[in-house]
C-alpha cells in the first residue's frame, strides 16, 4: 500500500533521539493514566513537571478511569463504607486533589462510613470528606487520624454521629462545626484537642451525646450548655483541664443520664445541689 | 488512494479506508473533499516513520528513523478492526491487555517507540495512542523511581529537602 519513494535519504537523516521530556503533556498524562494509582502518585517524586502533572484533578479524573470503569462509577454506587477497596481507600491516602475525585466519583451517594480500626495508614482527616453531602454518619475512630480536624466537615449537614475517638487529633474544633445542625452524636474522645470548650458546640440544637474527654482543653465549663438542656444525654468532659466552678446550667439539663467531670481541675464543692433537679442521672463522676 | 506527506517531503499513497484511521487525515479529506487532488501534509511527522520495517528495512534498529512508515503499518494492520466498542460494564481495559501483533510491532527501540506515540498523537489514532502509552506504562511498573529516572533521561530537579517532603507525603505508597 506505501511506498517510499527515497529510501536513502530516511537512513542518512541525522536525528537525536525522541526523549519524554519532548512529550506533550498530555501525552505523559496518558501513560502514566495506565498505571495503579497507588503506583502513579509515587511517580510524583521524578520531577516538579511530574508532580504537577500528576496531582492535578484531571489526572486523579483519567487515572481513576482507567481502573474503575464510568459506568460503574455511576450506578454501582454504595450507601455504606465499612471496607474500603483499593480505589475507596484513596480518599484517605492519597493527596487532596486524588481524594477529592475518589469522594465526587466513587463515594457521593454514601450515607455511612464505619472504618473504626480498619484504615492501616497513619493519615490526616481528607477534607474531601466535606463533599459527601448525604453523610449521615461517620466513624474513624482508632484510624491512626492525625492533625487538625478540617472545617470541611463542616459542610456535612446531614451529619448526625461523629465519631473520631481514639485517634492523634490536635488542635482546636473548627467553628464550622455549627452548621451540623443533625448532629445527635458528637465523640472525639482520646485525641490531644486544645483549647477552650468549643462553644460553637453549643448551637447544635440536636445534640444528645458529648463526649470531649481525654483530651487537653482547658478553661471554664461554659454556661452555654444550657442551650443543650433539651437533648443532651450524656456528658463527658473527664480527662482535660477544664477548670473553674461547674457551671449551675448542667443541672437544668433535665435529660441528662449520664455525667463525667473526674479528673479536671474543676471546683466540683456545689455539685450535689447543681444536680438535685436531674432525676434521669444514672451514673455521674466528679 | 490518499496522497500524504511527511515533513521531509516524502510522498506516500495509501488507500482511503487506512488513512482515514487517523482522524486528522479524515478531517482534512473531509474539509478538502476531493482527496486526489493534492497531498495531504503531516508536518509533525518525519516521513521515515510512517512505515516500519517489513521488506524494505530489515534490520529496524539500524533505521529507527521510520515514524510514518511505522503508522502506515500499524493502520493496515487494523484496518479490518471493528469500530471500537463503547464502554461497557465489564472489567475495564488495562496496560496488559495488548495483542500479540500489537505487542510485536511496538516491539522497537525507545526512541523509535516515543516517535509512533508522538505521531499517534498528533494523527489522532486513539487506538495506537492508548496501545503505545500502555507499552510505555509496562515500561515503568515495576520500577523505582530513580529506574525510572534513569529509563527516560528524566532529570531530578527537586532539592533533597523537597524530595523528602513528598516522600513523606507519599509515605503510604512507597512502602512496596
Amino acid at each position: 500500500m506505501a511506498a517510499i519513494q527515497d529510501t536513502a535519504s530516511i537512513s542518512t537523516r541525522s536525528h537525536t533521539p525522541v526523549s519524554i521530556n519532548d512529550f506533550p503533556y498530555e501525552i505523559i498524562e496518558q501513560i502514566c493514566s495506565w498505571i495503579h494509582p497507588r503506583h502513579a502518585n509515587r511517580l510524583q517524586r521524578l520531577s516538579r513537571t511530574l508532580k504537577n502533572l500528576l496531582s492535578s484533578k484531571h489526572f486523579a479524573q483519567l487515572n481513576l478511569s482507567r481502573f474503575v470503569c464510568p459506568s460503574k462509577q455511576k450506578q454501582a454506587q454504595k450507601t455504606t463504607l465499612a471496607w474500603p477497596d483499593e480505589f475507596e481507600s484513596l480518599l484517605f491516602t492519597a493527596s487532596s486533589n486524588f481524594a477529592h475525585v475518589v469522594a465526587t466519583q466513587l463515594l457521593t451517594r454514601v450515607e455511612s462510613i464505619s472504618c473504626a480500626h480498619r484504615l492501616m495508614v497513619r493519615s490526616r482527616i481528607p477534607k474531601a470528606l466535606g463533599c459527601l453531602r448525604f453523610l449521615k454518619h461517620l466513624d474513624l475512630g482508632s484510624c491512626r487520624l492525625f492533625g487538625e480536624i478540617p472545617a470541611e466537615l463542616g459542610n456535612l449537614h446531614n451529619l448526625e454521629s461523629l465519631v473520631l475517638a481514639r485517634n492523634c487529633l490536635s488542635g482546636q474544633l473548627p467553628s464550622e462545626f455549627r452548621n451540623l445542625q443533625k448532629l445527635r452524636i458528637l465523640n472525639l474522645m482520646g485525641n490531644k484537642l486544645t483549647g477552650s470548650f468549643p462553644t460553637q458546640i453549643c448551637e447544635i440544637k440536636t445534640l444528645e451525646v458529648l463526649d470531649l474527654s481525654g483530651n487537653q482543653m482547658n478553661g471554664p465549663v461554659p454556661y452555654a450548655l444550657l442551650e443543650l438542656q433539651a437533648t443532651l444525654r450524656e456528658l463527658n468532659l473527664a480527662g482535660n483541664q477544664f477548670s473553674g466552678k461547674v457551671p449551675v446550667e448542667i443541672g437544668q439539663c433535665f435529660k441528662l443520664e449520664y455525667l463525667y467531670l473526674h479528673s479536671n481541675l474543676l471546683d466540683c464543692s456545689e455539685i450535689a445541689f447543681v444536680l438535685a433537679g436531674l432525676t434521669r442521672l444514672i451514673v455521674r463522676s466528679f | 488512494m490518499v496522497r500524504i506527506t511527511s515533513s521531509d517531503s516524502q510522498e506516500f499513497s495509501v488507500s482511503q479506508d487506512i488513512a482515514c484511521q487517523s482522524q486528522l487525515i479524515k478531517n482534512m479529506i473531509e474539509d478538502v473533499g476531493d482527496a486526489d487532488e493534492q497531498p495531504i501534509p503531516l508536518p509533525n511527522v518525519a516521513g521515515a516513520i510512517l512505515q516500519k520495517g517489513g521488506s524494505c528495512f530489515p534490520s529496524i534498529s539500524n533505521a529507527p528513523k521510520l515514524t510514518l512508515f511505522a503508522v502506515i503499518e500499524y493502520a493496515t494492520m487494523h484496518k479490518d478492526d471493528p469500530p471500537s466498542a463503547p464502554e461497557t460494564d465489564a472489567k475495564p481495559s488495562t496496560s496488559e491487555d495488548i495483542e500479540d501483533r500489537d505487542k510485536q510491532f511496538l516491539n522497537v527501540d525507545q526512541g523509535t517507540l516515543f516517535e509512533i506515540i508522538l505521531a499517534a498523537n498528533y494523527l489522532d489514532m486513539k487506538s495506537l495512542l492508548d496501545v503505545g502509552c500502555k507499552t510505555v506504562a509496562n515500561m515503568i511498573k515495576g520500577k523505582t523511581v530513580e529506574e525510572v529516572r534513569a529509563l527516560f533521561n528524566i532529570v531530578n530537579d527537586f532539592t533533597p529537602e523537597e524530595e523528602e517532603q513528598i516522600r513523606k507525603e507519599n509515605e503510604w505508597c512507597e512502602d512496596r
